[in-house]
């Protein structure tokens, strides 16, 4: 059984699509991130299942329940915004017992379950401190504590991290999976951080235009998008686009206006002439790369970042930017503003876009 | 003579009780990309907004080109300033945002159709000239917003948190473009961020500051390669910190002693006294994996966890009950895999570790 299920879920506004045909199953314990730009649908979606919105066609199932017309209060899927929005005159245990306090819980039992969820998340010195004297990662964690006094069946965060500076933002997100994982409890998270997402996600739905275009494991997302769309919003792909010249086995020979190169056939199998994309990660590129199995282009250099560790370099082959980032373990390479050089990778490296070029 | 844009000397700003600016001193060449960074509440945006003209200082003195400014009013500073909310307005176009600068200046019409023209096709806004800034991306809207503060010709440009309100896809981008135009108009630009990122990627030099003061002012390979104390070894979240005692030294380097083992620290430029609790810090990518033989310099742990960010890997590495040491990988470096619980002993060289003081 499925924790949540929406079927062909759609939503419009006014003759606008907000979200289209949604088909997605959320399995019980997962951490599920909706990945996408702003105005790809993806805070319609949140609230279509966290009853904010009702769906204009399509249905959505909670535990196999049809829930469409569930109200949000009686649905047990809270939401965790991104001001957390915590009770600024009651105090931290005061906040997780909230809930429980308007279900007429006994003292007794909102005792219980609000010390074991202090001590769960860590923040039981806290308990009788308000709001304003917690650090944001305390004050997330009540935040938590509240939505999660309920034993909810799935827990919402909308870009709960959005207002934080980079450092603090991915160790508040380790931290959200660790306790993800603690309590197995189903997290769906909002996001438009792609590093987020790949970072902690058992799953990631990428979503474009109000529809899903990919979804898969971040491993997959990472190394293998589907269409052109989800690897630019990864950002970490070269482009190649060129034509079916030749098969071989599970290899096609693709031309392109860098050269000839050969590329693994992956899910799909285009036909000879027809025109393809393949992308290859920017840490699969190789500077002057030695062995066998390689294709192989001469690009010109065009410039070299090094920004903390990592070091990013580009090079210019027929009009087309190329980039390759390694590690500063491995070294600085100086080079001359266009300079020659070869640049390779392993054919297998290679990944051909199944969806739109 | 290095010519100085702007010099601050002694510079102290109170709010009531609180000091948010202490005694500050700092000179800013001409054309220098100067970011300011730190965490909320630093004092960074108070020093800003005296440069500015917005605050003024109750000691010390600021000069810009020479001229002490302490009394001068913000508009004849010869300064601009972009606001993190682009500060544009609404009910004029792009060209009338653009030009608003040069009509409160009384600048002829055939003066100002000239430059502003040239400006927005400097800016890449040529084809957006009637548009309103609700009609404008996010991106869009910064690019109006430097048309507008630079179109009066500054000497300095002003940037206050100018990216935080942008989408991190666009970001970089962004980044970019403003380091681009810095680099085209040869114009002194103070930004100021909480982000280290943007700092590292644009800034010539970063002045980290905590509490009104400044830890450190350096390139960004300084402040990352060669932090000078705990705070800024800590504020990149990228070090491992040993606490240890100061055992005995030999030319430049020390020999720090704790429970864990010895460890030696080269390239000291000054020697602890003996005796003495020191920390030292090494940056999680200057870590690898030991052969097992090092008497020195040797951590023995389990591996209790992997964070992955895009191609980057840290692995967790727990030493005893308390203590985690991180070390970060690529995946172009092809380092072995780990299991969860494996054993794994990590060392480093002495010249990559640091002594703070």
């Amino acid at each position: 059984m499925d924790e949540l299920r929406l079927e062909n879920a759609t939503k419009e506004y006014a003759g606008l699509i907000a979200v289209s045909g949604i088909n997605l199953s959320v399995r019980k314990g997962e951490y599920l991130f909706i990945l996408g730009p702003s105005g790809s649908g993806k805070s319609v979606l949140l609230r279509l299942i966290a009853g904010l919105e009702i769906p204009t066609s399509g249905s959505i199932y909670i535990r196999d329940i049809r829930a469409n017309d569930i109200p949000p209060h009686n649905r047990n899927i809270p939401v965790v915004f991104q001001d957390f929005a915590l009770f600024p005159h009651l105090t931290v245990r005061e906040n997780i017992e909230y809930g429980l306090r308007i279900r007429s819980i006994s003292k007794e039992d909102r005792r219980i379950k609000s010390t074991a969820l202090l001590e769960l998340l860590n923040i039981r010195d806290m308990a009788s401190k308000k709001p304003h004297q917690l650090s944001i990662g305390q004050k997330q964690r009540v935040g938590l504590g509240r939505a999660l006094a309920l034993e909810p069946s799935v827990l919402l965060l909308d870009e709960p991290l959005g207002a934080l500076d980079a450092n603090l933002h991915i160790k508040m997100q380790f931290e959200l999976k660790q306790i993800q994982k603690n309590l197995r409890v189903t997290f769906l998270q909002v996001t438009h951080n792609q590093s987020d997402a790949l970072a902690v996600a058992d799953r990631i739905a990428v979503m474009n235009q109000g529809h899903i275009e990919q979804i898969g494991s971040p491993a997959e997302i990472f190394s293998a998008p589907s269409s052109r769309f989800v690897a630019e919003l990864l950002g970490n792909n070269n482009f190649f686009i060129g034509k079916v010249t030749g098969k071989e086995d599970e290899i096609f020979k693709v031309e392109t206006n860098q050269g000839r190169f050969i590329v693994p056939a992956g899910e799909k199998s285009p036909h000879m002439g027809t025109d393809v994309a393949f992308v290859v990660r920017h840490d699969r590129l190789l500077i002057n790369p030695k062995g066998s199995g390689l294709n192989k282009l001469k690009a010109q250099f065009k410039g070299r970042t090094v920004r903390g560790s990592l070091v990013n370099y580009e090079f210019i082959c027929e009009d087309q930017t190329f980039r390759i980032e390694t590690h500063l373990s491995a070294g600085l390479l100086g080079f001359q503003s266009g300079e020659p050089a070869l640049l390779g990778w392993k054919f297998f490296h290679g990944h051909l876009l199944p969806g739109k070029i | 003579m290095k010519s100085f844009d702007i010099i601050l000397e002694a510079v102290t700003k109170r709010f009531g009780k609180e000091t948010a600016v202490n005694q500050l001193s700092v000179k800013i060449p001409r054309g220098e990309y100067l970011c300011m960074l730190g965490p909320s509440g630093c004092g960074k945006t108070t020093t800003l907004r005296m440069i500015a003209g917005l605050l003024q200082p109750d000691e010390g003195n600021i000069y810009l080109d020479t001229q002490r400014v302490n009394d001068v009013p913000p508009n004849e500073r010869n300064t601009a300033t972009v606001f993190q909310s682009f500060a544009l307005f609404p009910h004029l176009n792009v060209w009338q945002n653009t030009e608003f600068g040069l009509k409160m200046r009384h600048i002829s019409k055939s003066e100002r159709n000239v430059k502003v023209s040239a400006m927005l096709a400097q800016m890449g806004l040529a084809k957006m000239a009637l548009k309103m800034p609700e009609e404008l991306s996010m991106g869009e809207r910064q690019r109006v917003a430097l048309a507008k503060s630079l179109i009066i010709e500054p000497r300095v440009l002003l940037l206050d948190e100018p990216l935080s309100s942008i989408d991190v896809s666009l970001k970089n981008k962004i980044l970019i473009d403003l380091r681009e135009i810095h680099d085209r108009l040869g114009l002194t630009f103070i930004h100021v961020t909480h982000d280290p990122e943007e700092a590292m990627a644009n800034a010539d030099r970063i002045m980290l500051m905590r509490k009104g003061t400044i830890q450190q002012l350096d390139s960004p390979w300084e402040i990352f390669n060669r932090p000078k104390n705990k705070f800024v070894a800590g504020f990149f979240q990228n070090s491992n910190i040993i606490e240890g005692v100061a055992e005995r030294s030999e030319g430049e380097s020390v020999l720090v002693v704790n429970d864990l083992g010895r460890f030696k620290v080269s390239g000291c430029g000054q020697i602890p006294p003996l005796g003495k609790k020191v920390c030292i810090a090494i940056r999680h990518d200057k870590v690898r994996l030991a052969s097992g033989k090092e008497s020195r310099n040797r951590i023995d742990g389990k591996l209790i966890g992997k964070e992955i960010v895009g191609a980057v890997i840290t692995y967790i590495v727990s030493i005893n009950d308390h203590r985690t040491f991180k070390f970060q990988s690529h995946m172009s470096l092809n380092t072995p895999a780990f299991d969860l619980n494996e054993k794994i002993s990590l060392t480093w060289d002495p010249l990559d570790a640091i002594l703070l003081t």
